[in-house]
């Protein structure tokens, strides 16, 4: 841009300068001819006169010719560098003042003519004589009026050089200018580029474009740049945490399933390298081991319900009485754990929501088994009715969830830390959350009014 | 009166210890467990196990941090690190920080058991006599290695494997025979363990750009050339 401007500025310079030179040599020129004309028409033409005898011309002498009366050629072209010949096929007749000494054409057409002659330039008028009849065996008379161009031409030289110099002092003066002007002018941009180049060099979109400190355009420009940063920051960044909850995901299955592996052949070991054990440790043993299968298979079996709940959206919806779920979910968890008191207390009637009843069951599974293992001894479930949507309660008698543990607990792998080892695929409330979220509800964690934890899930009615 | 060589077994999970207490119990050792690091930490002090099985991962303090700070305080009880296939940064780590081997989850009981007696095995003190090959200067007595008059930081098993390559310069050792020769193990075991070793020592005696001196020759194993 700066370099456009300063090329614009030189070019008008430039052409401007050419025009004043050509401008003044030609007034000069001109001014030189209209000199030569004036002389033509003056006293030194009129002193060219036909010769008294017929068939010559004579020319009036000058003061060292003969005779006298009146100025002669000499004196009126006395001023140096100027001449006047009379020329006649070839041959100079009669010649007066400042010639050159060679070089000088005998013949020439009427009219200005400029000539190369005695080391200088010359501008030359040429004027045919026009004899009275009578006069005339000479053979194309013509008159020369010159005139040196040297202090002309040497005018116009210094002239151009003047010219030259001072379209040279313009355009390094509008270099100068520019680059000072323009320098504020483009910081604004020059700071945009360098922070968008910041941007790509780093790969770091959470870079902001400077906005607000240069003029409204560059603003508005840093602002639509750093809208499109901030879209592409939050895409990235979600698909970062993505693959972020991936890896996680993937080694944390890797450590739930390693950690029975080990423990597991430790106590295979243990049997097969002591054959002489005593029963009682060897059933111990065996126990554990068999055990530790169970809890392997519980992980399998919830890594793949949690698989089949993400791809479980695309199953077909039916309405499901959640009463005669609950109540069925209820009854299996109390022949499961003959030993714990589940009580379940539901408003009377149906309780149709719209869902997929596999799911629902899954989570109330989950939900009481959950209460079982890490509460206490009561666990209380409860349905109720809130206008139109579908409370479902887990309550226990247990140490609670404390209240830092309540935004994690949900996740998968997840273990608080009263838990402990205690067992358990650390799947179970991940599965819970994850069927909520199916269905269009939700689930939280508080506390119970027996002091345990208290889960409540709410599900839009049908 | 008991002469069962002392076990501390750590572990975060409770099965892995109850196991692990049983399994070795069972192999003639005495076993005591610590569920996380500061409970190792403690219990080392107290019953000055004659080596250790510690897992690397552990939510209150890792196997790293235990390694560390027992060798701070100048315990060189010898340690055995439990880790899974995936978690080479750690075990390396751990390494690093002063164990003496590592084992990959699930392992073999009986395999377990014998790198522990081995590592309870005390290797016998050198004969006193510094080790000269090049610029390399290797004093079993004081148990200080110098290479080129600048004195390298090593672990107990770094310095072992260092003199053990010393004492038979210009000899191409085996993988085999640096395991039994370092390590005391007269079996075959899992692992890449030299090959980890020869790689700390290596970067400890090059540390200033120093020539390579522990050299692999492929197919058999590692020479130390001046």
């Amino acid at each position: 841009m700066t370099a456009a401007a300063t090329a614009a500025v030189a070019l008008v310079l430039i052409a401007g300068g050419l025009l004043t030179v050509a401008t003044f040599a030609d007034r000069e020129r001109s001014s030189l001819d209209r000199e030569l004309e004036r002389r033509a028409q003056g006293p030194a033409g009129r002193a060219v006169r036909p010769a008294p005898e017929p068939g010559s011309l004579e020319v009036a002498p000058g003061p060292d010719g003969p005779g006298g009366g009146g100025p002669g050629p000499r004196d009126l072209l006395a001023e140096s560098g100027s001449f006047v010949r009379v020329v006649s096929d070839g041959q100079v007749l009669r010649a007066a003042g400042d010639v050159p000494d060679e070089g000088l054409p005998t013949r020439s057409d009427p009219g200005f003519a400029t000539v190369d002659a005695g080391g200088g330039r010359w501008r030359i008028l040429t004027i045919a004589l026009e004899l009275p009849p009578g006069f005339g065996s000479l053979s194309e008379p013509m008159i020369q009026f010159g005139a040196d161009a040297g202090p002309l031409e040497s005018r116009i030289d210094s002239m151009q050089r003047r010219v030259a110099l001072i379209s040279g002092l313009g355009i390094g003066l509008t270099v100068i200018l520019a680059s000072l002007l323009a320098g504020p002018a483009l910081a604004p941009l020059s700071r945009l580029r360098r922070s968008v180049a910041g941007v790509s060099t780093t790969r770091d979109l959470s870079r902001r474009l400077p906005e607000g400190d240069a003029g409204r355009e560059v603003d508005e420009l840093a602002h639509g740049v750093n809208e499109m940063l901030a879209r592409l920051e939050s895409s990235s960044s979600e698909t970062e945490r993505a693959l972020e909850a991936t890896r996680r995901f993937a080694g944390d299955v890797g450590h739930e399933v390693r950690t029975p592996l080990t423990s597991m052949r430790a106590n295979l070991d243990a049997v097969r390298r002591n054959p002489s054990m005593p029963e009682a440790e060897r059933r111990a043993v065996l126990d554990d081991v068999a055990r530790e299968q169970e809890d392997l298979v519980a992980v399998l079996d919830a890594l793949q319900a949690l698989a089949r709940g993400d791809s479980a959206a695309a199953l077909p919806r039916e309405p499901v009485d959640m009463a005669e779920v609950i109540d069925s979910a209820v009854e299996a968890a109390r022949r499961r754990h003959p030993g714990a008191h589940v009580e379940l207390t539901a408003a009377e009637g149906e309780h149709m929501i719209t869902g997929w009843p596999d799911g629902l069951r899954l989570l109330i599974d989950n939900l009481i088994e959950n209460a079982i293992r890490h509460g206490g001894e009561r666990v209380t479930v409860g349905l109720e009715r809130d206008h139109g949507t579908l409370l479902l309660t887990v309550g226990d008698d247990g140490p609670g969830v404390p209240a830092r543990e309540r935004e994690h607990i949900f996740e998968r792998f997840t273990r608080g830390a009263q838990a402990g080892s205690s067992p358990g695929s650390g799947l179970g409330l991940a599965l819970v959350a994850q069927q909520a979220q199916m269905q269009g509800g939700d689930v939280t964690v508080g506390d119970s009014p027996a002091g345990g934890a208290l889960f409540t899930v709410r599900l839009p009615g049908a | 009166m008991t002469t069962e060589p002392l076990v501390l077994v750590v572990d975060d999970d409770e099965e892995i210890r109850k196991a692990l207490e049983r399994a070795l119990r069972l192999e003639g050792f005495a076993v005591r467990v610590a569920d996380g690091g500061h409970a190792a930490l403690e219990l080392v002090e107290q019953e000055r196990p004659g080596v250790m099985v510690l897992d690397v991962v552990m939510p209150d303090l890792s196997g790293i941090s235990v390694v560390s700070r027992m060798r701070a305080r100048g315990d060189d009880t010898p340690i055995c690190i439990l880790s899974a296939r995936d978690e080479v940064e750690d075990r390396v780590a751990g390494l690093e920080a002063g164990a003496d081997d590592y084992v990959v989850k699930p392992f073999d009981i009986g395999e377990l058991a014998a790198r522990l007696r081995a590592l309870l095995r005390r290797m016998p003190a050198g004969d006193g006599a510094p080790i000269r090959v090049g610029d390399l200067l290797v004093d079993p007595a004081r148990r200080s290695v110098q290479r080129a008059g600048r004195h390298v930081q090593l672990t107990r098993r770094e310095f072992d494997l260092l003199e053990e390559l010393a004492r038979h310069r210009n000899v191409v050792l085996s993988r085999g025979q640096l395991l039994e020769g370092v390590w005391g193990y007269d079996f075959e075991v899992d692992g890449n363990v030299v090959d980890v070793f020869v790689g700390y020592l290596r970067r400890k005696l090059e540390a200033d750009g120093e020539t390579r001196m522990i050299h692999t020759v492929r197919g058999v194993g590692f020479v130390l050339r001046a």
